[in-house]
């Protein structure tokens, strides 16, 4: 297996405060890792610096081979890394198919004068990603919602939208901060299930958790990290055994 | 609520394969422009006249539309565009000696460039600063031209005639004619960008900057985009104005300008193009025929009073209110009531 | 010298009426990140209300009606309508205080009428020599009731309620938990902008003389004035409006007075650009 996205020795301080101390992280293609800590323990400050939402203090990312320390969002967006979030950035007054409509934007390449003039090239290119994004819909079983606005969708089918979202963009890495935060327990085997599927079709997913059950039985590796630190890089099985996560992690919380 | 991942019982009622048919609103688009190209043939002079001012308005009400509807951008530089554009087209066609066809392609390059370098200026601030930055451009430019032998100090210019295809513009059909295909062409392109990947980028930008770039929209290049195409047809509006008004002084930057577009925008609905331009229609000519009913001295009083009472009790506009569900509901079940016969 | 000396004192006085106006700016964002553009408005009503409506009555009450006049059009402005407005949506709530600063514009031209009105100060205009400084009996209240003013707001801040004001800005949600009565406090705070806004509209109506609309272009420069300082801390914006008129003054006595808007407004977006925290003010994300 060959690494998608590496990050070495990432470093973000806050005043005296070092969030993320010199953490490594490797996603290997095809695989589904698992980011997971206790709150606080540098997570979210950790993948927003990889998908260049944060600003990095030390240290490298290197994604498909190339250096991409320091880009901006919309650049690693471009270049095929996509990403959800904690709390929802969905677009609510928009209907679902517009939210992942504009989700297709890197993919679509008509230009002037094309888009001052709605001529048919883009008539055929927009009806081409339509059906695109009615595939990405079906899959995750909203087809039905299509033509609903966000805003009146029950919270955990927003997250899907979410989902579909980062997945119209296609993108080489799919990033999920906290997917299943908030939804009740019968949701989060539903969303293991999808995500188990998305894998399955070639996805690279990267989940940031803090529910350790659900990324025990999905994950092919996982990272653990605590007070900015990485105290565990391995197979789910090995990372269940293993003393100091138990200790700074399982130790304190049972909720999973 | 347990199951909120999978389905809802009840599915939404449209077509899930289909997409939005664009075929009715393009045949009442044409329609409704072919009956506003007839209008100024067959109306009097003074009808006419006003018409054309509508025209001038409206494309202002809709730079507004594009800016803080679509883009969610507070910008009140309508002023400082619009009366760049009207000098320019004073400078273009008479210092120049350009005839309008060109001249106002000019004019909107000009008004393109100076929306270009307020979106670059206000790419560094937000929200209000943004709105106070390109107010701020107007100020100096009222003072400018004022202090500006050359444009006519604080009198201004007058007694210049702008041609458009060797016909002078004071013939207010002509006028009507040129301003209606502005503003044609300014509804096509708004209609194009929204249905589009730019009109999707321009949400996107409004509503989350972060999601925005989390899925590779720039939102930098897609404000300049929108700043520089508001720009364009605000100076045209201003090249028209002076050709309307067949003077230009300094108060074309007034901050009445200003007021007067923002009101017709929030009471129209930010968001709703339609309701932009019935909203100018009627508040313009509510302003024009307000010295007939003796009510003169209440017109900044009434566009002041609509700005906050709009705002206040209806956010959305006329608008918005047209297509809030609320409304939208209301009208389906006295539809099924009708037919049906049961409440 | 003598110029130079004079135009100080002009600035100064001149600066010290924005910086009025631009500290009821500051206390209501600082707490809020709400700026009231009809606070211009206010001071424009209170200047009609002290000097062309009650004329008959003594001049003390006379300024007393106008500050309270203009508490209240703060209060009540902000309780019935901005308040459910910007909850939801701060800028539409700015939007709105420019609208209704129209309003009163146009509201006291159909009352009061639209010509500019000169207004006699109640400390008359004598001028006084002190060397090469000739000043007013009017300039020397000016300063002298804003610098009580503004030492007043200094001890109002360093109080329990300073802390309070200081909670709300940095985490509004957290101050509630913490007990603070965030709408209580609120209140409290557009009345005091109210008396700021009401005391630069009685000092200024002298020098800039009584017109319907004195109040917007007041509302504008002292908000550049407060830009200029930082609008984050009260300190600032009050420093950043003095800063102003003096700039102003000097820029009006040395250059030329024809472009002074062009420098005011031209200022305000240079420092935006180059320094969005304001001159004076330290680096900190701007909350508008």
């Amino acid at each position: 297996m060959t690494a998608l996205l590496e990050a070495r020795g990432l470093t973000r301080r806050w005043g005296g405060l070092t969030a993320v101390d010199e953490v490594d992280l490797t996603v290997h293609r095809g695989s589904l890792h698992g980011l997971i800590g206790p709150n606080g323990a540098g997570k979210t400050t950790l993948v927003n610096m990889i998908t260049g939402v944060d600003r990095i203090d030390g240290g490298r990312v290197v994604f498909q081979g190339a250096d991409v320390t320091g880009l901006a969002a919309h650049r690693l967006a471009s270049r095929g890394m996509a990403r959800s979030f904690q709390t929802s950035q969905l677009f609510e007054d928009e209907s679902v198919l517009d939210n992942v409509m504009a989700g297709r934007h890197r993919h679509i390449g008509y230009r002037f004068p094309h888009t001052f003039f709605y001529t048919p090239k883009v008539s055929r290119e927009e009806r081409r990603h339509r059906t695109d994004v009615h595939a990405i819909l079906r899959e995750l079983d909203l087809a039905v919602d299509a033509h609903r606005q966000v805003s009146e969708l029950p919270y955990g089918r927003r997250r899907l939208v979410e989902l579909a979202r980062a997945m119209a963009s296609e993108p080489t890495l799919l990033v999920l901060d906290e997917p299943a935060a908030g939804l009740p327990g019968s949701d989060v085997d539903v969303l293991g299930e999808v995500l188990r599927r998305l894998r399955r079709n070639g996805y690279t997913i990267l989940v940031i958790e803090h529910n350790i059950g659900l990324l025990m039985t999905i994950c092919d590796r996982m990272t653990v990290l605590s007070e900015g630190r990485v105290i565990a890089d391995d197979e789910p099985a090995v990372v269940r055994e293993s003393p100091r996560v138990i200790e700074a992690y399982l130790g304190r919380t049972d909720d999973a | 609520m347990t199951d909120t991942l999978t389905r809802p019982r009840q599915p939404s009622t449209t077509d899930p394969a289909g997409h939005r048919r664009a075929g009715l609103p393009v045949i009442v688009a044409v329609v409704l422009v072919a009956a506003a190209a007839i209008f100024p043939a067959l109306s009097d002079y003074s009808t006419t006249y006003l018409f054309a001012y509508i025209l001038i308005i409206a494309l202002l009400g809709l730079s507004l539309h594009l800016l803080m509807g679509l883009m969610g951008v507070f910008s009140l530089g309508q002023a400082a565009l619009f009366g760049t554009g009207a000098y320019a087209a004073v400078v273009v066609t008479e210092d120049l000696g350009l005839d309008g066809a060109i001249g106002f392609v000019l004019v909107a390059a000009v008004g393109a460039v100076l929306g270009l370098l307020m979106g670059a200026v206000t790419l560094r601030v937000t929200d209000l600063y943004l709105a106070l930055t390109t107010l701020a451009v107007g100020y100096i430019f009222e003072n400018v031209v004022r202090n500006s032998d050359w444009l006519g100090g604080p009198q201004g210019r007058s007694g210049f005639s702008i041609m458009f295809f060797g016909r002078s513009l004071d013939d207010p059909r002509l006028l009507c004619w040129i301003g209606l295909g502005a503003l044609t062409l300014f509804l096509a392109v708004i209609a194009s960008m929204r249905r589009s990947k730019i009109g999707r980028a321009f949400m996107a930008t409004r509503e989350s900057p972060m999601a925005a770039r989390s899925i590779g929209v720039d939102a930098r290049r897609y404000k300049l985009l929108g700043f520089t195409i508001a720009g364009a047809f605000s100076a045209v509006a201003g090249g028209l104005y002076s050709a309307w008004s067949l003077v230009v002084d300094p108060s074309v930057y007034s901050i009445d300008l200003t007021l007067s577009v923002l009101a017709i925008a929030i009471v129209g609905g930010l968001r709703s193009a339609p309701g932009i331009l019935v909203v100018a229609a009627a508040l313009t000519y509510f302003r024009n025929s307000a010295g007939d009913f003796g009510v003169s001295d209440y017109v900044l009083l009434v566009y002041g009073s609509l700005i906050v009472l709009s705002l206040r009790f209806l956010p959305l506009g006329l608008g918005g209110l047209a297509s809030s569900p609320a409304v939208v509901r209301l009208v389906g079940r006295s539809g099924r009531r009708g037919r049906g016969g049961a409440a | 010298m003598e110029t130079f000396v004079l135009l100080l004192a002009g600035g100064l006085v001149t600066g010290a009426i924005y910086a009025l106006v631009a500290a009821g700016y500051a206390v209501l964002y600082t707490a809020t990140g709400f700026v009231n553009f009809a606070l211009g408005a206010q001071a424009m009503v209170a200047g009609y209300l002290t000097y062309a409506a009650f004329v008959d009555l003594p001049v003390v009450v006379r300024i007393l009606i106008a500050v309270a006049g203009s508490v209240l059009l703060s209060v009540l402005s902000w309780v019935l309508i901005y308040r459910r407005v910007a909850e939801k949506d701060m800028l539409a709530g700015v939007i709105m205080s420019f609208g209704f600063s129209i309003v009163l514009a146009e509201v006291v031209q159909l009352v009061a009428g639209g010509i500019p009105r000169p207004a006699r100060s109640p400390v008359g205009s004598t001028a006084h020599s002190l060397g090469p400084l000739s000043i007013s009996n009017h300039s020397i209240a000016v300063l002298a009731v804003s610098a009580v003013l503004f030492a007043l707001l200094g001890l109002v801040l360093s109080s329990r309620g300073g802390t309070a004001i200081r909670a709300m800005f940095q985490d509004k949600e957290m101050a509630e938990t913490l007990g603070i009565p965030t709408h209580r406090v609120t209140l409290w705070l557009f009345a005091l902008s109210g008396v700021f806004a009401g005391a630069a509209g009685v000092l200024a109506a002298p020098i800039l003389s009584l017109s319907p609309h004195m109040g917007t272009r007041l509302a504008l420069i002292a908000f550049v004035g407060a830009v200029l300082g930082g609008l984050g801390t009260i300190r600032s914006a009050i420093a950043g409006a003095v800063l102003l008129g003096l700039l102003e003054a000097f820029f009006a006595g040395y250059i030329s007075s024809d472009w002074r808007a062009t420098l005011v407004f031209g200022v305000f977006i240079a420092v935006l650009v180059v320094r969005p925290a304001g001159v004076l003010g330290r680096i900190a994300t701007v909350k508008v």
